[in-house]
């Protein structure tokens, strides 16, 4: 090891380069441009002037992002660095460290700062729950932390049975954390909680043993965003939420949901084969954004949860097949929505783009239609030749379309994976000709040559359409020369 | 540099006395400089002495950067009566890219840039650099941080070798 004999750095600095610190810790360099010019020629010694200019505050900051035994190390940089790492407000120990809560009792008995700003513990396989979460207990109680994150490895329990409890009354004294984020653990006899300033909860893969979810959530006043993922074990989802405006649910369990949100504004919701029964959401008056994956759902709280999403301005389905949207018992209102993506998770090309038209009539104000296709891709093998065969004698539906597919606000188009099928041929001049005050008409990612495409534009061309019309090809791949951002005014 | 005509112009003085122009909006990204134009609404000219000529320029340029994006997703807004989240999530990470290639710089410049953004109080910038400088020291050993950083080690071989001692727990090896 290479070891710099011991002594006091400023002797050490040439004297036109002496430097000045005020009562901030700020120092003066007059000369910096010349001190770098020449800071070959003085080597190390210039550097250190560098690293030295940044005062404790800084350097214990930047301290606190690194994981806390990495922080301690440096305590044998130098003199300076000696005892720096024990005022860092952050405990965090990674999935990698032996002996964490070995560690979490040394930083927490060693640790100067009365507040921790970010308690980040990745509890992997191997870690001692019991103490660790002991020693989690006590930093709750005596410190107050306004972030904590807590990972327990998913693979560190072979049955459902072994997860973790979180222990009793964990965050009886947290009315200081503003951020709760659960990974992996089991909630149960929660105890008495106070979360009183939370702003953000993110919960997923954990284990909800009764009420607790709940429970935890009666305090929770001040939420502004919720994300529950992937924990199958939640059903009853109910609270009185005033602040919240991001709630982002993907549960395949959930049965019953009753919230009280009235500053909602972005909801996302995502249920695989789930049993929805009751969905209800009070009082949103500000929802702007709603995003909902219906994949496999039985439909039965359906028609809930689309009177409710039908209050954005914006919305997103994904889904299976467009039978959903009209199998709803209450047909919702989605008169406010001016901007809808649809996404077509789809393997069968039948029956999903007849009936398009029929769901743009349900949104009589839109002004902007997405639509992404995923699937129908029988030239690029996607689907056995039988199929795509079928699929293009499906009925040619050109005259039975129905032509009053109320359009009058839609402005703008766009269509992602588009393939020139002739069911998307229909489509496209359907819409064309129904739309009349729109201004353009985009085609994302179009498969195949872009000579295929003339003719569609031609029969595009002689679609009666509003005068602005403009079809846009924004491909970079059509390998035509003009292809990139190619575009023709339609009439 | 585009701006209309009709914003106050602030002359920023370097400490080797270049002057930067740059529009108050530019300016008021540096908190202390937003507090002296609140405390005297009528000076134009700011003289920091703390601050060189090349890291005034640098954290003018990331002021400007920061100031257009965020008129630009405000002019989206107001546009479009509300805001699309695959665009503002786009324009996010384009300056997170932004940032990162500014972030593309020796150490001595981004201890200066720390230094500076810490006096003139730019919260964003501040962030920034000091995350910079902590990925800069994660995953290093402390030799290895020492040569980085150029820190000199001014404790003996049996002075450091007691400090490791008494904190085993910090220098057990990991998995």
């Amino acid at each position: 090891m290479i070891h710099m004999t011991t002594q006091p750095t400023n002797t050490s600095k040439p004297s036109q380069h002496a430097v000045q610190p005020d009562d901030d810790g700020w120092i003066t360099v007059s000369k910096r441009r010349q001190r770098k010019a020449d800071a070959e020629r003085r080597g190390r010694i210039a550097c250190e002037v560098m690293i030295n200019n940044l005062p404790n505050s800084i350097l214990v900051h930047i301290l606190s992002f690194l994981p806390t035994t990495q922080a301690a190390q440096t305590c044998v940089l130098s003199r300076r660095w000696r005892y720096l790492w024990a005022y860092i407000p952050t405990l965090i120990i990674d999935e990698y460290s032996r002996n964490k809560a070995y560690k979490m009792k040394k930083f927490l008995q060693l640790c100067r700062s009365p507040y921790l700003r970010n308690v980040s513990l990745e509890l992997g396989q191997s870690a001692d729950y019991q103490s660790c979460f002991k020693w989690l207990e006590f930093a709750m109680k005596h410190k107050d932390v306004e972030e904590l994150s807590l990972e327990v490895s998913a693979s560190s329990w072979p049955n459902e049975n072994l997860h973790y409890s979180l222990p009793r009354n964990i965050f009886s004294h947290s009315q200081f954390l503003r951020v709760l984020v659960l990974y992996g653990c089991k909630l149960q006899n929660i105890g008495t909680v106070d979360l009183r300033n939370a702003r953000k909860l993110s919960f997923e893969k954990i284990n909800v043993v009764g009420n607790s979810l709940n429970d935890l959530l009666a305090s929770c006043t001040r939420v502004e965003i919720l994300q529950l993922k992937n924990s199958d074990s939640v059903t009853d989802l109910s609270a009185n939420l005033p602040e919240l405006k991001t709630l982002i649910l993907i549960c395949d369990g959930l049965k019953f949901v009753k919230l009280i949100v009235p500053k909602m504004e972005v909801v996302k919701f995502q249920a695989y084969n789930s049993h929805l029964e009751s969905f209800l959401l009070s009082g949103m008056v500000d929802l702007m954004e709603a995003y909902i994956d219906l994949y496999g759902q039985d439909y039965q709280g359906c028609p809930d949860l689309l009177q409710y999403i039908g209050q954005a301005k914006q919305l997103t389905i994904e889904c299976s097949s467009l039978e959903m949207m009209f199998n709803s018992s209450v047909i919702a209102d989605y008169s406010a929505i001016k901007v809808m993506r649809f996404e077509l998770k789809t393997w069968s090309c039948k029956s999903n783009l007849l009936l398009i038209p029929a769901l743009l009539k349900l949104f009589p104000n839109l002004e902007e239609f997405k639509l992404h296709h995923h699937g129908c891709r029988s030239r690029r093998g996607w689907f056995s030749d039988v199929e795509a065969e079928e699929a293009s004698t499906e009925t040619n539906y050109g005259d039975n379309l129905p032509v009053d597919c109320s359009l009058q606000c839609l402005k703008r188009i766009s269509y992602f994976n588009y393939s020139n099928e002739k069911q998307e041929v229909q489509l496209v001049k359907l819409l064309v000709q129904n739309a009349i005050v729109l201004e353009s008409i985009s085609f994302l990612n179009c498969f195949g040559d872009f000579v295929e495409y003339l003719d569609f534009i031609e029969i595009l061309k002689t679609c009666k359409a509003s005068p602005k019309a403009e079809i846009i090809f924004e491909d970079d791949d059509l390998r035509y020369p003009d292809a990139k951002d190619f575009r023709v005014a339609i009439s | 540099m585009a701006r209309s005509s009709t914003e106050n112009m602030i002359t920023l003085m370097s400490s080797d006395g270049e002057e930067f122009m740059v529009t108050e909006k530019v300016a008021r990204e540096c908190t202390t400089i937003r507090n002296m134009l609140e405390d005297d609404c009528v000076i134009t000219n700011i003289p920091l002495p703390n601050v060189t000529s090349d890291i005034l320029s640098m954290v003018i340029e990331y002021c400007m950067e920061h100031v257009a994006a965020a008129e630009k997703a405000a002019a989206e807004t107001a546009e479009k009566g509300s805001s699309s989240a695959p665009a503002a999530a786009k324009a996010n990470k384009d300056l997170e890219e932004w940032d990162k290639a500014f972030m593309n710089v020796d150490v001595y410049t981004l201890c200066d840039l720390i230094l500076a953004a810490n006096y003139l109080n730019v919260s964003g910038l501040l962030d920034l650099t000091i995350q910079t400088a902590a990925n800069l020291i994660k995953g290093k050993s402390p030799e290895q941080i020492r040569k980085t950083f150029h820190i000199q080690n001014d404790l003996s071989l049996e002075e450091e070798e007691k400090i490791r001692s008494q904190t085993p727990w910090a220098f057990e090896k990991s998995e």
